[in-house]
C-alpha cells in the first residue's frame, strides 16, 4: 500500500490442476484423524481493535520469551488518503482438519486429538528440525531457540479439558475472538459474541492474503471486512 | 461502544489519524490539522446558529452567555458567544468557510457534521483530551461545552458533557493524608520547573503559574534547589527535555522513588527502591469512568531493600520532624512502621471500606468478604448520567451563577491576569486563538513544515512498562508519516529517520501510511530517553521536541509542536536492552 508495490511476474496457474494435486498429495502421505467434534476459532476482523491482549495472554500462559508468537494479530490497511480502511486478521494455529504440519514430522511428535481435533506437538519427541514450520501455510509453528524445539498453539488443551476457554479468548475485552465447534460456527448456529446476528453474511473461511483453505481445511472462520473478502472484491469505501 | 454500533449508532472521528477505533467502529473519518479543533467547532456553531438548529429552550433555561438574552444583567455590555460566532465584534463571522481555512476540513464537511450533530437526538460529542493538551487547549474544551449545551445534549442519556462528565464517583484514598501536617501553599505549573530553575531570580510569577493564594510566603519566586520525584518518570515525560537536562545540573539534590530505574532515576542523586503493587496491600480504584473496586493483596514481601512509598515518607517524617510530626503524618503507625507495615495498612484500608464505601455507597459486602472475592462491581439501578438532576430536577449547576457558564463570570471579572493562577488572559467566552505554533503559521512552517503530535501509546502506560519486552514486541516506537509526504522525502516504511526542531532531535523508524493527514507526524509519548554523545535521543522520545510553555489554563502544550523530518544514518535504539526489533511490522505493513 504505502510503499511502492513490487512488480510480480505472472505465473500460469490452473485452479483445477492445483486442487487435483492437493488431493493426490494428501492421499499419498496422510490419512487424517477425523475427530468426534472439531473445535475452531472465530474472529471478527472489523470489530477487533488490534490491542494484542490476546497475544500477550498467550505468551503469559505459555511462558514465551520475546520472539516466538503463537498468536499473531496481523494489521491490514489500504486505500488512499483520505478514503482509507483498516482491519485485523488474528490467527494462531488453525487446528486444521488436514494439518500440513503433521505428516512432515519425522518423529511423529505432532498429533491430532480424536476428541476435539486439537493439533498439538509432543515437545518430548520434537527434535527441532523445523519441518512443520516450513510446511504450515499459516506460520503457526514457532521455533523456540532456547529449547531447540518447535512449539505452537494447542488451544490451551488444559483449559479445554477443564471445560473453559483458552487464554486468548478470555483476554479479549472486545469479545471478538472465540472458539466453538467449527461446523456450528460456520453455519452461524453457535452462540458467540464474536459476531452480531446481522453479520452472518460476512462469515467467511478465507480472507485476503491468506493461504487457500483447500490446502489443509483450517478450523477458523472470520467476520470479514468488505475489503478483506476474497469472494467479492470491493473498492475502498 | 461495540454494542452501540451493533444497535445502529453512527460514529464520526475528527482526528489527524485514522485510528484503529475508527476502523473498528466504522467511523466517518474527518482528518483535521492538529491544534485547530476550536476553529472547526466554532464553524459548526456558526452553522447551527445560522440554520436555527440550536435548542433555544435548553439554552434559556440552563446556559449563561450563549447569546445576548442569556447574559447576566451585570455583563450586558460584555461579549456573548453567539455574537462572537456571528462576527459582531470583529467583523469576522466564524463561518464554516472561515474555519476550513484554519483547520483543513472542508466547509461542506463542517456543515454536514454540524447538521448531523444538531439533528441527531441524542448525540454524544466526546471531546477527548489530546486536543486540549495544546496551546489554548482550554478553548477547545470550552467550545465543545458550547456545542454540547447549544444542542441540549447535557444531562441526558446518550448525550455527553465535557471533561470528566461522570455521574459515579469512587470513594477517595484510604491512606492517611493529614492535609495540615505539612502546609506549603506555593505551587507552580510543573512543566515550568526547568524554566524557573534556569532563570531564577529573573522569573515573573505568570511565567511559572505561581498561584497567589493570599497565604504567607506566597508569590515569592521559589529558588528550587532540589526535586523529589515520586510515582512518575517525570523527567522523561515533561516537555522540552533538553531544557530539563540543563536545569537538573543546577540542582543540589534530586530524589527519585521508583520500582525500576527509569530515565528519571538516572538523573537522581538518591534513588529509593520502591515496592511494587504486588508487594504491598492496597485497593485499586477505577480510573475515570469505571464503577468497581479491586483488592490488591500483598503477594510477596518487598524484594531486596525496597519499601513502600508510605514507609519511606513516614520514616522521613519521623526523622525530619520528630515523633510529633511522624505521628501526625501517619496517625495509625508507630516508629516501627518502616519494618512492620502490614497491620497498619490493613487498618487504613478496612476503615476506608467500612466508613466510606459501606457507609456511603450502600455496599453490604464486608471487608473480609471483599478481600476474599478480590473485586466489587457496583450494579447500578439505572444508567448514571452526569448532570441529570440539574436538567430534570432543576438542581443548580455547581458554578457561581448556577448555570452552565459559556460566559464565565469569574474570568470576566479579572483585571490583573498576572495575579491569577493562569498568568495570562483567558477570554470569558470560548474563542479560537492562534496557537504558539501550528500548520497555519507561514513563517514557522517555512523552517519546520510538519506538525508533530504525541498521543498516548497503547503498548505502555505513558512510559511505564517500556522495559517489558513482550510489549515492545507488539508495537515499535516509530514516527507515522503520510505516504505522499514520505514519497517527497524519499522515506519508506522501516527507514530510520530523524525528527527535529530547535529544541531537540530524535531518531526513529518510519511508518509510512495513508492513514495519517499530510503535514502531520505522530510519535507516541513515553519512550525511554537514550541519548548519544551529541545529546540526540535514539529512543524516539517526542518530549525532546515539545514546548515547555503551558496553555494559560494550565495544560501542557504537548501537541503544539512544529518539526522537520529527514532520512538519517544515525542509529535508533528501540530500548535499553538487547531485544531485537519487533517482528510486528512483518505482519503489519504493506500486505
Ligand atoms: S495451522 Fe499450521 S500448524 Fe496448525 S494444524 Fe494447520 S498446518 Fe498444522
Ligand atoms: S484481544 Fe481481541 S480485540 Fe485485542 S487484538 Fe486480540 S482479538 Fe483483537
Amino acid at each position: 500500500m504505502a510503499n511502492e508495490p513490487v512488480p510480480k511476474n505472472p505465473v500460469l496457474q490452473d485452479k483445477a490442476t492445483i486442487k487435483e494435486a492437493i488431493v493426490r498429495h494428501k492421499k499419498e502421505v496422510y490419512t487424517p484423524v477425523v475427530p468426534a467434534q472439531q473445535f475452531g476459532f472465530i474472529h471478527n476482523n472489523v470489530d477487533c481493535i488490534g490491542c494484542r491482549a490476546c497475544e500477550i495472554a498467550c505468551k503469559d500462559k505459555n511462558g514465551l520469551a520475546p520472539g516466538p508468537r503463537f498468536r499473531r494479530v496481523m494489521y491490514v490497511e489500504g486505500g488512499t488518503y483520505p478514503a482509507v480502511y483498516a482491519y485485523k486478521v488474528n490467527m494462531s494455529c488453525n487446528h486444521c482438519a488436514e494439518p500440513a504440519c503433521l505428516p512432515t514430522c519425522p518423529t511423529g511428535a505432532i498429533y491430532k486429538r480424536k476428541k476435539d481435533g486439537i493439533v498439538d506437538i509432543d515437545s518430548s519427541l520434537c527434535i527441532g528440525c523445523r519441518r512443520c514450520e516450513a510446511a504450515c501455510p499459516y506460520g503457526a509453528p514457532q521455533f523456540i531457540p532456547e529449547q531447540n524445539i518447535v512449539s505452537k498453539c494447542n488451544m490451551c488443551v488444559d483449559e479445554i479439558d477443564a471445560g473453559r476457554k483458552p487464554y486468548c479468548v478470555m483476554a479479549c475485552m472486545m469479545r471478538v475472538l472465540d472458539i466453538g465447534p467449527i461446523d456450528k460456527l460456520r453455519e452461524a448456529t453457535y452462540p458467540t459474541k464474536a459476531m452480531a446476528p446481522h453479520e452472518k453474511d460476512k462469515l467467511v473461511r478465507q480472507v485476503k492474503s491468506m493461504a487457500d483453505p483447500e490446502l489443509t481445511n483450517p478450523s477458523i472462520v472470520f467476520i470479514a471486512h468488505s475489503n478483506g473478502r476474497v469472494d467479492e472484491p470491493k473498492e475502498p469505501k | 461502544m461495540r454494542m452501540a454500533k451493533q444497535n445502529g449508532c453512527k460514529f464520526v472521528l475528527v482526528d489527524p489519524q485514522y485510528t484503529d477505533s475508527a476502523s473498528a467502529y466504522d467511523a466517518w473519518w474527518i482528518p483535521i490539522r492538529p491544534n485547530t479543533d476550536a476553529a472547526m467547532m466554532a464553524g459548526m456553531a456558526h452553522y447551527i446558529f445560522t440554520s436555527n438548529l440550536q435548542d433555544q429552550n435548553f439554552i434559556n433555561k440552563f446556559v449563561q452567555g450563549m447569546d445576548a438574552g442569556t447574559m447576566p444583567d451585570w455583563a450586558k455590555d460584555k461579549e456573548n458567544f453567539k455574537d462572537y460566532i456571528l462576527g459582531k465584534y470583529d467583523n469576522t463571522p466564524k463561518s464554516p468557510e472561515w474555519a476550513a481555512e484554519i483547520c483543513g476540513v472542508s466547509a461542506d464537511d463542517i456543515k454536514k457534521l454540524a447538521q448531523l450533530y444538531a439533528t441527531t437526538k441524542p448525540a454524544a460529542l466526546k471531546a477527548s483530551w489530546a486536543p486540549g493538551r495544546n496551546a489554548y487547549g482550554e478553548q477547545y474544551n470550552r467550545m465543545a461545552a458550547a456545542l454540547q449545551s447549544m444542542t441540549g445534549n447535557i444531562g441526558i442519556l446518550g448525550g455527553c458533557a465535557e471533561g470528566i462528565g461522570k455521574a459515579w464517583h469512587a470513594e477517595g484514598v484510604a491512606y492517611p493524608y493529614d492535609e495540615f501536617a505539612n502546609v506549603f501553599y506555593e505551587s507552580i505549573k510543573s512543566d515550568r520547573w526547568a524554566h524557573c530553575v534556569l532563570n531564577y531570580p529573573n522569573v515573573k510569577r505568570e511565567e511559572i503559574g505561581l498561584w497567589p493564594g493570599g497565604k504567607a510566603g506566597d508569590g515569592v519566586i521559589p529558588n528550587i534547589r532540589g526535586i523529589f520525584w515520586q510515582g512518575s518518570d517525570w523527567f522523561n515525560q515533561l516537555t522540552n527535555i533538553n531544557k530539563e537536562i540543563q536545569a537538573i545540573n543546577k540542582l543540589d539534590l534530586v530524589v527519585c522513588n521508583d520500582s525500576t530505574i527509569t530515565p528519571s532515576g538516572l538523573y537522581a542523586d538518591v534513588l529509593f527502591p520502591i515496592a511494587t503493587h504486588f508487594e504491598r496491600h492496597d485497593v485499586a480504584l477505577p480510573w475515570y469512568k469505571g464503577h468497581y473496586y479491586i483488592h490488591r493483596p500483598k503477594v510477596i514481601e518487598p524484594l531486596g531493600e525496597s519499601k513502600t512509598d508510605l514507609q519511606i515518607y513516614t520514616e522521613l517524617a519521623y526523622r525530619l520532624g520528630g515523633d510529633q510530626f511522624g505521628k501526625r503524618y501517619n496517625p495509625k503507625a508507630n516508629r516501627d512502621y518502616f519494618l512492620y507495615n502490614d497491620a497498619v495498612d490493613n487498618a487504613y484500608l478496612q476503615e476506608w471500606w467500612e466508613h466510606k464505601v459501606m457507609a456511603h455507597q450502600h455496599v453490604d459486602m464486608s471487608w473480609a468478604e471483599f478481600q476474599k472475592y478480590g473485586i466489587y462491581k457496583f450494579k447500578l439501578d439505572r444508567p448514571h448520567v452526569a448532570f441529570q438532576d440539574n436538567v430534570e430536577k432543576g438542581v443548580p449547576w455547581p458554578t457561581a451563577s448556577g448555570k452552565i457558564e459559556i460566559f464565565s463570570g469569574q474570568l470576566a471579572q479579572y483585571d490583573d491576569w498576572t495575579k491569577t493562577a493562569y498568568g495570562y488572559e483567558i477570554p470569558a467566552i470560548p474563542k479560537w486563538i492562534e496557537p504558539f505554533e501550528y500548520l497555519g503559521d507561514k513563517e514557522k512552517t517555512a523552517k519546520h513544515p510538519f506538525h508533530l503530535i504525541s498521543p498516548h501509546p497503547r503498548h505502555r502506560t505513558h512510559s511505564i512498562f517500556n522495559n517489558i519486552g513482550w510489549l515492545r514486541e507488539t508495537y515499535e516506537q516509530e514516527v507515522t508519516i503520510n505516504a505522499a509526504d514520505a514519497k517527497k522525502l524519499g522515506i519508506k516504511t522501516g527507514d530510520t529517520v530523524e525528527v527535529f526542531n530547535d529544541r531537540g532531535k530524535v531518531v526513529v523508524p518510519a511508518y509510512v501510511t495513508e492513514r495519517c493527514m499530510p503535514g502531520v507526524l505522530v510519535i507516541y509519548e513515553g519512550a525511554w530517553l537514550d541519548l548519544d554523545e551529541n545529546g540526540i535521543d535514539r529512543s524516539g522520545n517526542p518530549d525532546m521536541l515539545t514546548l515547555d510553555e503551558p496553555s494559560p489554563a494550565g495544560s501542557f502544550a504537548y501537541n503544539t509542536v512544529l518539526a522537520s523530518i529527514q532520512k538519517t544514518d544515525l542509529a535508533h535504539k528501540p530500548g535499553w536492552d538487547r531485544l531485537a526489533t519487533a517482528r510486528s511490522h512483518v505482519f503489519r505493513r504493506d500486505l
